[in-house]
């Protein structure tokens, strides 16, 4: 088991534009709010660590940028993903309804290697805003036929429930990150960078 | 909340090849409004990469011959529309070939003999040929075990059938998964291991055969024979030939089971660790979408004989010169020296002198190089004919050694799960950077002004508006690309086979590259791509094998090489084929794309034959300055921590400091980043921008903090790892 390699958890966030992905993200990492809706720019991928029972893990946490407007999500995106984070709008029930697809999706998509246990957990946002058009019943019981999703009603916009959920997202990663380490047997992959730690001890000579 | 596409853009972009990507990318990275368009509903167009049947449905589509799209749009006057192509018309002589037998065709529970398993071919194929004409000397093989236990299904279905019906269970989101235990796949996993009660774990089985193979290998290089032993011989000398061990009874539908496992290219290509892309890939920032993996051998093929080759590892590195058993000692003190020459090439010209007007041959033969040694040069290394100019092999030499060492032994690297993975990537830059992306939506035609100058395109009966539009060759009215002009040009042989195991098997997994020169009945060079599961192309125990040279009839041009590599008949020893595609890909990479075409509609190419994209980097760049001459290609995107979020409703800030400052080290050569370890490295990159002027935060509403530039050490790996 290589627990001593440092933990990364990619976990990526899904839903209709206009849920508050990217302020749910930003809330989250940079503790901000911006109350000016833009169709998601420059939004890429946070990251933050976070302490999960005693171990510093690395969440990086992927926004859409804007792809899903157009259902048009390539299937890079969701590689290697170790929780998926579903959001709806409280006040939309059409983004509500879209849960299944943004789901159905993901499972198609990322193909995880256990589709009945993988990680995802339910955000309803804008729960600060009054005209709510779905009710929490009604969501837990969605989660509740997908086999006991973990479900939050959150408030990007006053930071409620925020850091709770993410607490859970993370938590519920590791678990599936550790299950599946199919990886182990191969080197890992390689990510490109203009990294100065050259290996100068090659050369033994 | 369904949203409005807008109407009005800088630049559209139609396909999402690689080149039209990057172009893409590039655009909205300096600001450009980019509206990003394909009818597919995936990445990639020709350099796409495909799940098993993602690959059946593409073949499928391929087929079919899409009515032009005649309705006819109003236009304003003056304007005048051209029709669009259908983009498949790059392909042809696609012919896909099952070796398996569907469940339904398999014997019932009873002996079933192995011929009739190992291959079965739908089409009449010939790339099998011969396979089943052999009765089987062991067809005592049981295989009770593994035949399907699910019998009474009834599995009829003929294949599009059967594709139909995963797809429904697609949207079930019942997703199949092969390592699901509870699936009755038929013989999924299970080792048909005569020696190993059927009980046995297959993961034991798997190691054992792992064993074996290992101590083999090894009892190989102690002996250091002289030179490379064939393995099929070694096979048969170490290895029991009890062959059927290896065999597991596939179906097609235990393939298409896996589908999603499989990452199949159609344009499958390796980049150079310091060739243009991987430079690119850094210096753009692009390069944390992606992921590598180092080619971990280079083979070769060497000739013995008549027209039996064997196969044999490249050395490499100093350590690989060490420890080969393929070269003898005197051999490894010539080679090693020879590579320190032509890693310094340019620091020794005055030596070079004489051989201005001589071939690289004649110049590995004045430096006393063995036969055996110039074959691994030319062939393997400089990957060249080795009558090109002496200059010319030393300049690839050069190339292959000095990208040495940088992430692994080899010089090559190649993108996780399928080279379609990297037109995403930049993809990606290009919607953070605000790009509008539609995948499944056709163009019917572009809209040309009064000035044969390209207006907009018209899509769904929709006009969209812009200044540039960038564009697929295939997509390209007849008119700029006929089809007639195009069947006479250049063409990729290509061929993909999925493969029981590897064309030579090792203890550990490898990445591999083979380059079959011209030699006996083989009439082109070949390049040969070997991957499996590490790289996240095939399933557990399965390997791709891309085959790829120029020519007009892949079958055809490939059929030798893919004898030799895979076992054509009962007895031999080899990898069986389970399913092969061939296909052929039109080249228009050195075609001429401006004439007759408006100044304001660039197009890309397609794949070219060779094995690295620096033909598509260069012309990505060349269309970009084209378009934007005054801009910057691709300056480095800020990293994400870079961007600091303002407070609620702030307004945008001008003149943010990102990238306002020119980087000297812009150029210099860069550390190497040698090992897999460095996976998650999220240490801040040094930071190489250079933007003139901040293209980029208009809108944004962000305000962006420049981490400090951390200092570059220059190292030289090929010193490090080869020279002493």
């Amino acid at each position: 088991m290589a627990s001593r390699k440092k933990i990364l958890l990619k976990v990526i966030i899904l839903g209709d534009s206009g849920v508050g992905k990217t302020s749910l993200m930003n809330q989250f990492v940079n503790k901000k709010f911006s109350n000016q809706y833009k169709a998601t720019i420059g939004a890429d991928f946070l990251t933050k660590e976070v302490m999960v029972d005693d171990r510093l893990v690395t969440m990086q946490i992927w926004d859409t940028a804007g792809q899903e407007r157009f259902q048009s999500l390539g299937v890079a995106f969701y590689r290697g993903a170790d929780c998926c984070v579903l959001c709806y709008d409280v006040t939309s029930p059409n983004s509500f309804k879209s849960l299944d697809s943004w789901r159905d999706e993901f499972l198609i998509q990322a193909s995880p290697r256990d589709p009945d246990h993988f990680p995802f957990v339910v955000l309803g946002n804008k729960i600060d805003l009054e005209n709510r058009a779905v009710s929490t019943k009604r969501a837990q019981q969605w989660c509740h036929s997908k086999n006991e999703v973990p479900y939050f009603e959150t408030s990007a916009k006053e930071a409620i429930n925020v850091e709770l959920a993410f607490q859970t997202i993370a938590r519920n990663a590791l678990a599936q990150e550790s299950e599946v380490d199919i990886g182990h047997e191969f080197p890992d992959q390689i990510k490109l960078s203009n990294d100065n730690k050259a290996k100068q001890d090659a050369c033994s000579c | 909340m369904e949203v409005e596409l807008p109407t009005e853009y800088d630049v559209i972009v139609v396909g999402t090849g690689f080149v039209e990507c990057i172009v893409a990318a590039a655009s909205a990275r300096v600001g450009k409004k980019v509206l990003h368009i394909d009818k597919n509903d995936y990445y990639g167009g020709q350099w796409a990469s495909f799940s098993l049947q993602g690959m059946e449905e593409w073949i499928e589509a391929s087929e079919q011959q899409e009515k032009a799209n005649e309705t006819v749009h109003d236009v304003a006057k003056g304007e005048r529309t051209l029709l669009t192509c259908n983009p498949m018309r790059a392909h042809t002589n696609i012919k896909r070939t099952w070796h398996i037998k569907k469940e339904s065709e398999m014997a019932p529970a009873g002996k079933t003999s192995l011929s009739e398993l190992r291959s079965q071919d739908e089409t009449g194929g010939v790339s099998a040929e011969g396979s089943t004409k052999e009765p089987v000397a062991d067809n005592d093989v049981s295989v009770d075990a593994k035949i399907p236990s699910r019998q009474e299904s009834e599995t009829t279905s003929t294949c599009i059938d059967l594709l139909s019906e995963m797809k429904s269970q697609d949207e079930k989101g019942d997703i199949p998964s092969g390592e699901d235990t509870k699936e009755p796949v038929p013989v999924n996993d299970e080792s048909v291991e005569a020696t190993v009660p059927p009980s046995e774990p297959t993961d034991k089985a798997c190691t054992k055969e792992m064993e074996e193979v290992e101590s083999h290998t090894e009892a190989v290089e102690v002996v250091e024979s002289n030179a490379m032993g064939s393995i099929k011989e070694e096979n048969s000398n170490n290895v029991p030939t009890d062959e059927s061990k290896e065999i597991r009874c596939w179906s097609q539908e235990s393939l298409l089971k896996q589908s999603r496992r499989f990452n199949l290219d159609l344009a499958p290509k390796l980049l150079f660790s310091r060739g243009p892309l991987v430079e690119l890939l850094i210096s753009s920032n692009v390069a944390r979408y992606a992921e590598f993996k180092c080619i971990t051998r280079v083979l070769t093929w060497v000739a013995s004989g008549e027209d039996i080759g064997e196969l044999v590892v490249v050395p490499c590195s100093r350590s690989d010169v060490f420890t080969t058993s393929n070269v003898s000692l005197v051999e490894k003190r010539l080679l090693m020296k020879l590579l320190e020459f032509c890693h310094n090439f340019d620091q020794h010209l005055e030596e070079l002198e004489e051989y201005d007007n001589k071939t690289f041959i004649e110049f590995l033969k004045a430096r006393k190089q063995t036969p055996n040694l110039i074959h691994f040069v030319t062939e393997s290394i400089a990957m060249v004919d080795g009558n090109v100019s002496c200059k010319e092999g030393l300049e690839k030499t050069k190339l292959f050694l000095t990208s040495l060492g940088r992430y692994g032994t080899t010089p090559f690297l190649f993108s996780m799960y399928g080279c379609g993975e990297l037109p995403q990537a930049f993809c990606r830059l290009c919607a953070v950077f605000e790009g509008t992306y539609v995948l499944r939506r056709s163009v019917s035609s572009i809209v040309l002004n009064a000035d044969n100058a390209c207006s907009g395109i018209i899509s769904e009966g929709v006009c969209f508006k812009c200044s540039h539009l960038v564009m697929d060759t295939m997509y390209a009215p007849h008119q700029y690309i006929p089809v007639s002009n195009a069947s006479t040009s250049k063409s990729i042989s290509r061929g993909i086979f999925i493969i029981d195991r590897s064309i030579l098997p090792n203890k550990t997994e490898q990445l591999t590259l083979l380059r079959v020169p011209v030699q006996g009945r083989n009439l082109k060079p070949v390049t040969v791509i070997e991957v499996g599961i590490g790289a996240g192309i095939c399933p557990k125990d399965l390997y791709c094998v891309h085959m790829t040279c120029e020519g007009s009839d892949a079958e055809e041009d490939l059929r030798v090489v893919a004898e030799r590599l895979f076992a054509v008949e009962e007895t031999s020893v080899g990898p069986r084929v389970l399913w092969s595609l061939y296909f052929n890909q039109l080249d228009l990479s050195n075609t001429d794309t401006m004439e007759g075409v408006p100044e304001n509609i660039h197009l890309c190419s397609g794949p070219d034959a060779s094995l690295d994209y620096d033909t598509a980097i260069s012309q990505a760049h060349s269309l970009f300055t084209r378009m934007f001459p005054e801009e910057q290609f691709l300056p480095r995107a800020p990293d994400p921590e870079e961007i600091v979020f303002d407070n609620a409703g702030a307004e945008p800030k001008e003149g943010d400091n990102f990238g306002s400052e020119e980087c000297p080290k812009q150029n210099e050569e860069r550390g190497s980043v040698d090992n897999a370890n460095t996976t998650h490295n999220e240490e801040a990159e040094s930071a190489n921008y250079s933007d003139k002027e901040d293209t980029k935060n208009t809108n944004s509403g962000t305000q962006r903090n420049v981490s400090e530039s951390e200092d570059i050490t220059t190292t030289n790996e090929f010193n490090d790892t080869v020279a002493s």
